[in-house]
């Protein structure tokens, strides 16, 4: 019994003693909780909570005595019913304020880059089907669908996602072909990198809404059911919950850095040039892996066939581009690897043009380094990469002719 | 797939579970749905090495039937070195080779989850039928279950034929309530071990800290091993717990791996509480028909020679046991030599008190840890010097980095817990005290915690092994 006593005592006084200490070297000396620290000191004491739990589920087994002994199936009834409240408050919870945008519950503002979920809710709510839709990542975000229709007449709908990879085009593609008799877009504009066909197809497992489950493959399907149970029930989403709840009550959360409209174009408030600097020195460790490519991949390149083969199956045309860089990413690049960044290019051409002559459907242009974009710097970009509305016109001229091409070429099936 | 995490718990296990008693009715049948569910586990982890874990199987029940055991613990051991030891040993002859311009290519093959565990059942199978301990499996179906049973294909414990598929003869129709509260027990204690205690130094030690440009300093060094040691002593005896509880679930009961190692005074102790079910087969298996040949050949009056030959052999192999590496194999045999000095010890008579014999063992087996952990001998160099204090002290400000890490309550936590007599889920169903209605609420509730506390993934350290 004494060394009974001793762990007791040991494991008390330490949890105790630790959460005073990390109070008052920590959690006191913060100005205000920022989203990061608000997570550090959440999760620190949920953890020393959860090893008082552990401590007091010893304590009642060692314990002496007992004046209400319960059987064993009365016991294992106890356990079953806790864990599934608890499982179902988490989940509610979760559901509820939904931080990572797993659904489209709007409720509350999303931690989390939310632009699946948020874009898949206004093209369902779109009375008819564009002519034309953009495909991408964020550096597509600013694509504008009224300039292109303004300028070229095609109804268009910007469905570029944040971190968007090749598994996310399949999706959408299989969004837009969702429903066979209904008339589906003519044209996909999609924004594709280097990157993109030398590195992971795959989209962050973190990333993935379940409302999007219908569209995605089976392999994607596995990995957002799996990776939503772990949001549900995981302790991050448990404190981004109570952080999201406790800036509404307390008042609002910093707004995020994009929005979007109705017809899925972003908007991102204007930067100040420190931001701006900032942002590119922060960009500036993976120049060269950006502009930089050995050899296209294998299985990146069958990915993409693929794409293209339903999408030329389902007559519609791919204008794939490549969205131009912030001229001072391309000299930094440069001036690393000159010869790497020749050959990625060479490469990339290479191969989009047996791709393009392979399939006739699709109209390639490069435009990683596009001087009348890539020279506009701090006028054209937030950063290295993300281009402001008015480069991204600059680039839809650009691609003009491209654009018609495609949209001829599906209205002739 | 991972016993501890979301997929297991939430969507495999009350399936199984369910099912399990739902659509089986005789212990036949039953034998059948865990065979088809072990192959579903396994299969889930990656289905490249499915028809290693069938083919071994079906090898091993065939050649034990038509008694050429010999060639069925040939045919394990060739399949063990080929995945496991094959690329070490290549490397190692490269090296001489190298000297005469010539090289061998080493194999691509990866390593089948849980090989060492499922081949030490067969092996452990084939010699009990040998030596008429057990009798042969009566068909293959049921072999096939014992081999695959996945409570346990992925770490152990490695159980006996008999005493596992023994069971299958009988498993009940309707789980009894006090075995289900048992399995409840030792879940919500495995995942609590593993998820708050194993995992949140893992995290730490998974990071930049556990480098050689990561620590410096005979503070920050102690800290390493120490933490180490809690890490790899939880994660294991959680993961068992966890084995344990589910396999109850099901009506089979494992034989248990820890019971309190760091309470013991002596090696020998140690190894007897410590990975018991792989301590067991080695001395069952090798140490003593090792002991009994040396023995035999070398006379009576070299008794004590036979002793430290086969301490240091089997030691060294259960080193090798771990993984392909010197690092283990220097490992293991250090432990011969502790074993061997603790026989030599304890010829003179002169017994020491616990007082001193267990800081004298922890400091030996936390010294071993060291050895273990390091993947490299700079590593192991720089680990040496910082923790005999050739680095100086540390700085200030790196152990209060420290201190403010997750890691820190969590480490202290382990060491009371591993130090008070009952961290083993074992402990906890003596009922003498009678069952309360708010203990099985707290166990309830720590699994929970300890679910939601499973986001950054950490496998256990045991199924590399």
């Amino acid at each position: 019994m004494k060394s009974k006593i001793g762990f007791f005592l040991a494991a008390y006084v330490s949890l105790f003693a630790y959460a005073i200490y990390f109070w008052v070297e920590y959690a006191r000396k913060l100005q205000s909780l920022s989203f990061n620290e608000f997570t550090t000191t959440f999760q620190r004491y949920a953890l020393l909570g959860s090893l008082l739990v552990f401590a007091l589920a010893l304590w009642e087994h060692k314990r002496a005595g007992t004046p209400h002994p319960i059987s064993a199936d009365a016991g294992s009834k106890t356990w079953t019913a806790v864990v599934i409240c608890l499982l179902s408050a988490t989940l509610a919870l979760s559901i509820y304020v939904n931080p990572h945008a797993r659904i489209s519950a709007h409720r509350f503002p999303f931690v989390t880059p939310s632009a699946r979920s948020i874009k898949l809710d206004l093209y369902q709510k779109l009375n008819s089907s564009p002519d034309l839709a953009v495909f991408g990542s964020s550096r597509a975000f600013t694509i504008s669908p009224a300039y292109i229709q303004k300028k070229l007449g095609y109804k268009t709908f910007n469905l570029s996602v944040e971190s968007g990879k090749m598994e996310d085009a399949q999706t959408f593609l299989n969004l837009l072909l969702a429903s066979p008799s209904a008339p589906h877009p003519s044209v996909i504009l999609l924004e594709l990198s280097a990157s993109d066909l030398i590195r992971t197809i795959s989209v962050d497992d973190g990333l993935l809404p379940i409302s999007l489950v219908p569209y995605m493959s089976y392999s994607m399907k596995a990995r957002t059911i799996t990776s939503t149970m772990r949001d549900f029930w995981g302790m991050q989403s448990l404190s981004d919950s109570v952080y999201i709840l406790a800036n509404s009550v307390l008042g609002p959360s910093a707004p995020r850095t994009w929005s979007f409209e109705q017809d899925g174009v972003g908007v991102r408030a204007p930067t100040d040039t420190k931001t701006y600097n900032e942002e590119m020195k922060r960009v500036s460790n993976y120049v060269t892996i950006e502009l930089s490519c050995a050899r296209i991949n294998k299985q990146s390149a069958a990915f993409l066939e693929e794409i293209v083969a339903t999408a030329e199956n389902a007559h519609i045309g791919m204008v794939i581009y490549s969205s131009p860089v912030n001229n001072w990413l391309y000299d930094e690049a440069m001036k690393r690897d000159a010869e790497g960044v020749s050959h990625c290019k060479k490469v990339l051409r290479s191969y989009m043009s047996s791709l393009a002559a392979s399939h006739p459907n699709v109209f390639f242009k490069n435009l990683s380094y596009y001087p009348p974009v890539s020279n506009m710097k701090e006028r054209g970009f937030y950063d290295g990469i993300h281009l402001k509305p008015r480069a991204s016109e600059l680039v839809v001229d650009a691609l003009s002719s491209e654009l018609i091409a495609a949209y001829q070429w599906s209205q002739e099936r | 797939m991972n016993l501890i995490s979301h997929e297991f718990l939430l969507l495999f296990l009350p399936f199984t579970f369910a099912a399990y008693y739902w659509f089986t009715k005789t212990p036949r049948q039953k034998t059948f749905f865990l065979l088809v569910v072990s192959y579903l586990f396994y299969s889930l982890a990656g289905l490249k090495f499915v028809p290693v874990l069938f083919g071994l199987s079906l090898a091993t029940y065939a050649l034990a039937k038509w008694n050429k055991f010999g060639w069925g613990v040939l045919i394990n051991l060739a399949a063990l070195i080929l995945f496991k030891y094959w690329n070490f040993g290549v490397e190692n002859l490269n090296l001489i080779f190298s000297a005469f311009g010539a090289k061998m290519n080493l194999l691509n093959f990866g390593l089948p989850l849980g090989l060492s565990f499922f081949i030490f059942k067969h092996i452990g199978y084939l010699l009990d039928v040998q030596q008429k301990r057990c009798a042969p499996a009566a068909d293959f179906w049921t072999f096939a279950a014992f081999s695959a049973y996945f409570p346990q294909i992925s770490a152990g414990p490695i159980s006996g034929y008999k005493d596992t598929a023994g069971q299958f003869d009988a498993l009940p129709n309707k789980l009894s309530g006090e075995r289900l509260y048992a399995g409840l027990i030792f879940l919500s204690m495995g995942m609590a071990k593993k998820s708050l205690i194993a995992n949140s130094i893992g995290l730490l030690l998974a990071g930049k800290f556990n480098s050689i440009e990561g620590f410096s300093g005979f503070f920050p060094a102690w800290y390493l091993v120490i933490a180490y040691t809690a890490q790899l002593y939880f994660d294991f005896s959680g993961y068992t717990d966890m084995a344990l509880g589910v396999s109850m679930l099901f009506g089979v009961s494992l034989p248990p791996n820890f019971n309190n190692p760091y309470l013991a005074t002596d090696p020998a102790g140690f190894w007897n509480r410590w990975h018991i079910s792989l301590s067991t087969w080695f001395r069952n298996y090798l140490f003593n028909p090792l002991s009994r040949g040396f023995l035999k050949s070398w006379g009576s009056p070299k008794r004590e020679q036979a002793q430290y030959a086969a301490n240091l052999i089997t030691m060294s192999l259960i080193g090798l046991w771990h993984g392909a590496g010197w690092g283990y194999i220097l490992w293991g045999a250090y432990h011969g030599l502790l074993l061997n000095f603790h026989a030599w010890w304890k010829r003179l008579n002169r017994p020491l008190p616990v007082y001193i014999g267990r800081p004298i063992l922890l400091f030996s087996v936390v010294l071993g840890w060291a050895l273990f952990m390091s993947p490299n001998f700079a590593y192991l160099n720089h680990l040496f010097l910082q923790l005999f204090g050739f680095g100086g002290l540390g700085s200030l400000d790196a152990l209060k980095a420290l201190s403010l890490e997750s890691a820190t309550p969590a480490l202290i936590f382990g060491l009371a817990l591993a130090f008070s007599g009952f961290s083993e889920a074992a402990a906890l169903t003596d009922e003498s005290n009678g069952r309360r209605v708010w203990q099985m609420a707290l166990w309830g509730a720590l699994a929970i915690l300890s679910l939601l506390f499973l986001q950054k993934n950490i496998q256990f350290l045991y199924v590399q092994f």
